[in-house]
């Protein structure tokens, strides 16, 4: 079994996130749009955090808020026992060198007038980290690492595949030898048999780096596959939290049972007894939060119950780690 | 049940003029799909499924082109006719469905306009007020609630799995044989999935729809079709029963598709990958066209020099095969 070491690296407690938006509500004040609600969570070193969910669930704004590229409006967020959110913006921007993502759209992310090598420095010379002989041996190893000849260095992002500019991203990320990467959706835009490459290339390279990760993730068998701890958001809400293999082996929370049982498999008599076919769609909630469970107008069962619909269900142990906001924990299973 | 053969697709090539000389794309393509049959073709980036798609609805625009082949819709060959003739068969007997409905539909007119013109399209006679009548009931039958009052609205208005619904709608809308669906639930969050992937399955039940579906994901092609074809720089190198490819994969590019899926009862391996790149279709080598990257063939003289036939695999279902010179030992092996 995983467990947590005593102290981890990354803590989340309590994290929401409240945007404001354009249109007003009754009394005139702007209307609210609840991205993320008392989101917590730890990272221990050198192992990996998935967050799952669907479009919509928070797991983005998540990433983000946990790194302050957002601003969160609630909870704490400590990071090897440092207060990130009572950093100042100069010792954050010093700070955000043990902290690095790689985002899924390398497109987008890699500026494409740079370099290769030029793209891998960047996060070297911003922290003005070594000199320009010492960074550009660092590039050379760093492309080396994720398989690169180091002579491509010279040339632009639009000359590489798309598993090739993520490689890069990574290259880019890891250059500054962070303790902890936040990977959203790294490999959802690529072939599977690519997706294969960097999956294993960030196992291999967590192993080197003793790097932790938070993976932002929707493809759950990538999430179990890959992740040590599981977090299960729901419309800025954990929904349950606990080891991979407990938590897919046994959900105790109806989403998660019914995104389990949703999911197609390829592996024969693996496929879920039934499929559980949610009704409905992910929909943002503005203004008061309703009282009960947040997941309770889609779910099979608790729809129609009272205590579910009054009763906001706490985040509550079912097992050694394993955590689920459901009065009835584990009465659906896939 | 399946029934009479809907699209027969013979010889099929397409191919794209370039600077460095021509790229066969798609090559030598064919299968049949009937009515009631759910068939997919499973490729990964490069493969030549999308230009397969274009090419079998007479979407190539140049450079690429159609170089051989027939593609018979209920017995008429499409191929050489007419824009005119295609639109006529476009959206009437055969129809498709996008992975993207946003950039499909029409953002500034609403959701019945847009149902009601593809439906006078094809039936000149039918009045504006009966085609209104036939647009609310085609969203009911895609299952989108409070169908009436949701013809009103437009595009923007609805969910993406909403509007996937709604290009449904439009597919079916003038009761088409077939429908083709790119990627139709490529952009669609798994529980939403779920629900496209069952109303398709009403729809094949009920309509006796023939679904030729095109897509990346094996895990979705393994809950959902009957038939599954795997493409590889430009051809189909297998085709069998869903079932029977899954249990014991033919072709060994097939094999490694399957394995590279991350499979959570062997947390922490390794993953299994391809090495290598898919050839560059200008230059295609003399035998087999995956030798290079083949964990079974590579170097091999017979896999290197001679381009493996279909090697015909009948216990697989109807029109089961694959190309590989070691295909009926592979697809034998361990079989009583």
């Amino acid at each position: 079994m995983s467990a947590v070491p005593a102290r981890p690296l990354l803590e989340v407690r309590d994290l929401g996130k409240t945007f404001e938006t354009t249109r007003r509500d009754a009394s005139g004040g702007r209307e609210t749009l609840r991205a993320l609600d008392g989101v917590s969570f730890a990272v221990g070193r050198g192992r990996t955090t998935g967050i799952v969910g669907e479009s919509g669930s928070g797991k983005s704004t998540a990433a983000r808020a946990l790194l302050r590229l957002i601003e969160p409006t609630q909870g704490s967020v400590t990071f090897d026992g440092i207060d990130l959110l009572a950093l100042a913006p100069e010792p954050l921007r010093r700070f955000r060198r043990r902290m690095q993502m790689v985002f899924q759209d390398t497109t987008g992310t890699l500026d494409p007038r740079m370099s290769v090598g030029a793209l891998i420095e960047e996060p070297l010379s911003v922290h003005r980290i070594g000199s320009g002989a010492e960074r550009r041996a660092k590039v050379a190893s760093m492309l080396e690492r994720v398989g690169f000849d180091p002579a491509v260095a010279r040339r632009r992002p639009h000359e590489f595949s798309g598993g090739q500019r993520q490689r890069i991203g990574i290259a880019r990320a890891l250059a500054l030898a962070p303790e902890l990467l936040v990977l959203d959706e790294p490999v959802s835009a690529l072939d599977v048999s690519v997706q294969a490459q960097i999956l294993n290339l960030l196992k291999d390279l967590q192993a080197e780096f003793a790097v932790s990760y938070v993976f932002i993730v929707h493809d759950l068998h990538v999430a179990e596959f890959f992740c040590d701890e599981i977090v299960v958001l729901y419309l800025g809400e954990v929904m349950e939290a606990g080891p991979s293999a407990a938590l897919f082996g046994a959900p105790q929370h109806p989403y998660t049972a019914s995104l389990v049982s949703a999911v197609p498999t390829v592996r024969r008599g693996a496929a879920p007894a039934r499929r559980i076919i949610l009704e409905g769609e992910i929909a943002p909630i503005s203004g008061e939060r309703p009282k009960g469970c947040i997941f309770r107008p889609r779910c099979p069962i608790g729809r129609d119950r009272a205590l579910c619909a009054d009763v906001r269900p706490p985040l509550a142990t079912t097992a050694a780690g394993h955590a689920a906001a459901c009065h009835y924990p584990g009465e659906l299973a896939p | 049940m399946t029934g009479n053969v809907v699209l027969d697709i013979a010889g099929l090539s397409a191919e794209f003029a370039t600077r460095e000389g021509t790229a066969h794309v798609v090559r030598d393509v064919g299968f049949t799909v009937r009515a009631g049959e759910k068939v997919a073709i499973v490729g990964e980036s490069g493969s030549g499924k999308s230009t397969f798609a274009l090419a079998l609805l007479g979407l190539l625009d140049p450079p690429g082109r159609i170089a051989a082949g027939a593609v018979r819709l209920d017995g008429r060959d499409l191929v050489g006719l007419g824009e005119g003739a295609l639109k006529r068969v476009r959206g009437r007997s055969i129809s498709l469905v996008f992975q993207d409905p946003m950039g499909a539909l029409d953002p500034i007119k609403t959701i019945g306009a847009q149902l009601v013109d593809t439906l006078r399209r094809h039936q000149p006679g039918l009045s504006r007020a009966d085609a209104r009548r036939r647009a609310a009931e085609l969203l009911r039958e895609v299952e989108v609630g409070d169908a009436e009052r949701r013809l009103d609205d437009y595009p923007h208005q609805y969910s993406g799995g909403m509007r996937q619904r709604v290009m449904i709608a439009i597919a079916i809308a003038n009761d088409p044989d077939i429908v083709v669906a790119d990627e139709p639930t490529t952009a669609l969050d798994v529980t939403t999935q779920a629900q496209i992937l069952a109303l398709f399955d009403r729809l094949v039940a009920r309509r006796g729809l023939a679904l030729l579906m095109i897509t990346h994901n094996l895990a979705v092609v393994a809950n959902f079709c009957d038939t599954l074809q795997v493409m590889y720089a430009g051809r189909i190198v297998e085709r069998g029963a869903v079932d029977a490819v899954f249990e014991r994969p033919a072709h060994p590019y097939t094999e490694a598709l399957i394995e590279s899926i991350p499979d959570p009862a062997r947390r922490g391996a390794r993953l299994r990958t391809i090495e290598g790149l898919p050839p560059d279709l200008r230059r295609l080598p003399t035998g087999c066209s995956f030798e290079p990257r083949c964990p079974v063939g590579r170097g091999r003289p017979v896999c290197r020099t001679v381009a493996p036939p279909p090697v015909p695999l009948a216990d697989r279902g109807p029109g089961a095969f694959a190309e590989c010179h070691f295909a009926a030992e592979r697809a034998g092996e361990g079989a009583a």
